[in-house]
């Protein structure tokens, strides 16, 4: 019936996605049932929704939960605090950004992680060098994101507003900033990634409490159906506040569009 | 503008500024709290490690273990890329599967990798294979997509076979994008062998840097943390200059 | 003796939502060997879809499309195609891209490739390009590689979609003087399509005018002007009255697009 393809057509992207989904998640299932695999080894989804189930019963998933999402507030707000005006400041004045540069630089191509061990060194075992690694983690992102919005502003919109006889305080607060926030927005959005990414390493690697912290524990007791819904819980954790920047994001859009 | 002999000058300035601090820091007790070294010890510390072997050794070992996982991201990316990017179907089935994995962290993922794949060599293979294959089958994809459909009608026209469209419009023209990808696959994979050896290993400059970091040697720690910047630096640019070389000819197209 | 012929060509192409969009509808077309033809209509209207379909690179849903009296099945050896867009590989020089269609078609032996390439390259005047890249040259010699490109699989049939729509409008003056000077040497059967009416008169033995959407054959007028044809023809009073004759014929499709009804 013409009708029915119409109906698919148009929704063809989510009708495939999800059937690749589905396909997919019985794929394991089926593996794990007929033995494929090892089932210890892969475990399977029901293994996955049946630890899950017990993690939050017992009420030890809201406390990890609760740990990781405090210590990424922290990081990632500290990261905004200072990666942003510094990166405004770079993308505005051409010596500053010469005389960072190479910082920055060095800290894009090195790989954050080699940095724990110092930071256990002069911050000890616990939440505040997990802490700093998720900061350093996110505030790269942040730099050079904004660095790049504010460097980017048309600068057909800035004669304009010299020409109407702008202080350095209206072009900065009237035209370069508001320019700038899409691109300084998508960079604190990556930057969230990044800082969840170095919260969960950091607890990976030690601590008593967190998401991290519940893959690592499991992941040494061979327990892999509670490591996949410990890792399941950590995209969620992702893609939600990714999601809700990415709704501001669409917001601010709207006038640029 | 600056010229190009004024902004080199303000950085090293501003690098020299901060090597002189971080020289009489600990002296003049600007620094209590830790020990954070100073440019002269890590120095040493360098040269000693450079003597005894720890170093370059070390780093060999990695380059072997990123170089089999790159290769083998290459070997399954590039072609995973070009189905996606050339099957709208295959890849609208597969895009939300892409996208979960995408977005769980690997380095999450160590403590099953290395059962997987076994302590050392294998994880480290697998998460330098993780991290690089993303890049380069999304970016290789969408190289892919954004090949001018005229290229292919006029091969078509001249009587090419879809074999003929692969070899000489598709793959030629989603080449920078692939280049691109595979620029940030180096970088993320890079990232996965340090981690790989710090989290799992003894071996390796990441194994390095956990046996340091777990003595407290701060100074052979910070000598090693600039040997992988170092790393990650030279590998980035190198990868720049090649996508340099490979655009050449091609400024026409915007990419 | 006929060698293309078009006999109540439907094309339909799928719309995203699953309709049919009706782009030619019962086209009839007779070209005779050797023939310079044109085809002239308003915007859009399925005049390259006519090319596209001649070339075997589109099927039609109704109607057959015959060439030397077999029916076409896809592109040939005996047709080649000039896009309006150029469509060189920008990651080719000009030598290479014109080897192009050489390569694809593989029926020519290696030793006389450089020689053809050399030709052809001379032929439409870039002498001294062979080794430049597409992004190097301007509108109008891109469009000389297209036309040395095709030219060089020695097609007997030439299908030229709107080759210099991309072009500046003195280039396009001199360049169509150009390729009716290449067409004496060659002498191909030649299915031009432009929405020019003066280049569609200048160029051909017949013009085809298209009405709007769906395509059809509005009216097929001779030009009986001789040849060799400089520009200073189109001053020429025989010239004047065929142009105002098509454009009246246009202005009645142009006015039906403008007041939104047959919009292509």
């Amino acid at each position: 019936m013409v009708s029915i393809k119409k109906l698919y057509l148009r929704n063809e992207s989510w009708i495939l996605g999800s059937l690749g989904l589905v396909g997919a998640l019985l794929l394991w299932e089926i593996a794990a049932r007929f033995r494929w695999a090892d089932p210890v080894l892969i475990s399977s989804p029901t293994g996955v929704a049946l630890a899950m189930r017990e993690w939050a019963s017992t009420g030890v998933l809201w406390r990890d939960l609760g740990t990781s999402l405090l210590e990424l507030l922290f990081a990632f707000a500290a990261s905004a605090i200072v990666g942003i005006p510094l990166g405004v400041i770079m993308g505005w004045n051409r010596a500053t950004e010469y005389a960072l540069d190479p910082f920055v630089w060095l800290l894009y191509s090195t790989p954050i992680v080699s940095f724990w061990p110092l930071f256990i060194i002069w911050l000890g075992i616990g939440v505040k060098a997990i802490i700093a690694l998720a900061f350093l983690f996110s505030i790269v992102q942040i730099i050079i994101n904004t660095m790049a919005g504010v460097r980017g502003i048309d600068p057909v919109l800035v004669r304009c507003g010299r020409s109407f006889n702008a202080s350095t305080w209206d072009l900065f607060f009237k035209f370069t900033l508001p320019g700038a926030l899409l691109m300084i927005i998508a960079g604190l959005r990556l930057a969230l990634g990044r800082a969840l990414i170095g919260v969960i390493v950091g607890e990976l690697f030690s601590s008593n409490a967190g998401l991290g912290f519940h893959i690592s524990f499991y992941g040494a007791r061979l327990r892999f159906s509670d490591v996949f819904a410990g890792l399941f819980v950590v995209v969620l954790v992702g893609v939600g506040l990714t999601q809700l920047i990415r709704f501001l994001e669409a917001r601010i859009v709207r006038w640029k569009s | 503008m600056l010229k190009q002999w004024q902004r080199l000058l303000i950085s090293g300035t501003a690098i020299l500024i901060f090597l002189i601090i971080w020289e009489l820091a600990m002296p003049l007790g600007l620094v209590k709290i830790a020990d954070i070294s100073r440019p002269s010890l890590v120095a040493k510390a360098f040269l000693e490690l450079a003597a005894s072997g720890e170093v370059f050794q070390p780093l060999y070992i990695s380059l072997k273990g990123f170089t089999i996982g790159f290769v083998i991201a290459l070997v399954v990316g590039i072609p995973l890329g070009v189905a996606l990017g050339r099957y709208r179907i295959f890849s609208l089935l597969i895009d939300p599967l892409w996208m979960a994995l995408y977005t769980m962290p690997r380095l999450a993922m160590m403590p099953l990798l290395v059962v997987w794949f076994g302590v050392g060599f294998g994880a480290t293979i697998a998460v330098v294979f993780l991290g690089a294959v993303f890049p380069i089958v999304v970016n290789t994809a969408v190289g892919i997509r954004e090949v001018d459909p005229v290229w292919v009608r006029a091969v078509r026209s001249f009587g090419g076979s879809e074999w003929d469209i692969f070899r000489k419009v598709l793959l030629p023209g989603s080449v920078p994008p692939m280049m691109i990808g595979i620029r940030l696959g180096v970088g993320r994979g890079l990232l996965g062998m340090v981690v790989s050896e710090m989290f799992a290993s003894t071996e390796g400059i990441g194994g390095q840097i956990g046996l340091y970091g777990m003595s407290f040697r701060t100074s052979e720690l910070i000598a090693l943390i600039a040997v992988v910047s170092l790393l990650g630096f030279v590998f980035v640019d190198i990868m720049r200059w090649v996508e340099d070389k490979v655009s050449k000819g091609r400024a026409e197209v915007q990419w | 003796m006929i060698h293309i012929e078009l006999n109540q060509v439907n094309v339909t192409y799928p719309q995203p939502d699953g309709g049919q969009f009706l782009a030619v509808s019962r086209f009839e077309l007779k070209v005779e060997k050797g023939e310079f033809v044109t085809i002239v209509g308003p915007s859009g209207c399925g005049k390259s879809t006519i090319l596209l379909v001649v070339d075997g690179l589109i099927q039609p849903s109704g109607g057959q499309v015959l060439i030397d009296g077999k029916p076409v099945t896809g592109p040939g050896e005996d047709r080649a195609l000039v896009f309006q867009e150029f469509a060189l590989l920008p990651w080719r020089t000009v030598e290479s891209n014109i080897m192009l269609g050489i390569e694809l078609q593989r029926r020519f032996p290696r030793s006389e490739i450089r020689e053809l390439v050399s030709r052809y390259v001379n032929m439409v005047g870039l002498q001294g390009f062979e080794r430049h890249y597409p992004h190097q040259l301007s509108g109008g010699m891109r469009q000389r590689v297209g036309i040395a490109r095709a030219l060089a699989v020695n097609p007997q049939i030439l299908l030229m979609d709107e080759p210099f729509a991309s072009v500046d409008a003195q280039t396009r003056e001199i360049m169509s003087s150009e390729l009716l000077r290449i067409w004496e040497q060659e002498k191909k059967t030649v299915l031009f399509v432009t929405h020019s009416i003066d280049e569609a008169v200048y160029l051909a033995d017949r013009v085809v005018v298209l009405s709007g959407r769906p395509g059809s054959v509005k009216e097929i007028i001779p030009v009986r002007l001789a040849r060799p044809r400089g520009l200073a023809i189109k001053d020429e009073p025989e010239f004047v009255r065929l142009r105002r004759h098509i454009w009246d014929l246009l202005e009645q499709e142009v006015q039906r697009q403008v007041a939104g009804r047959n919009v292509c």
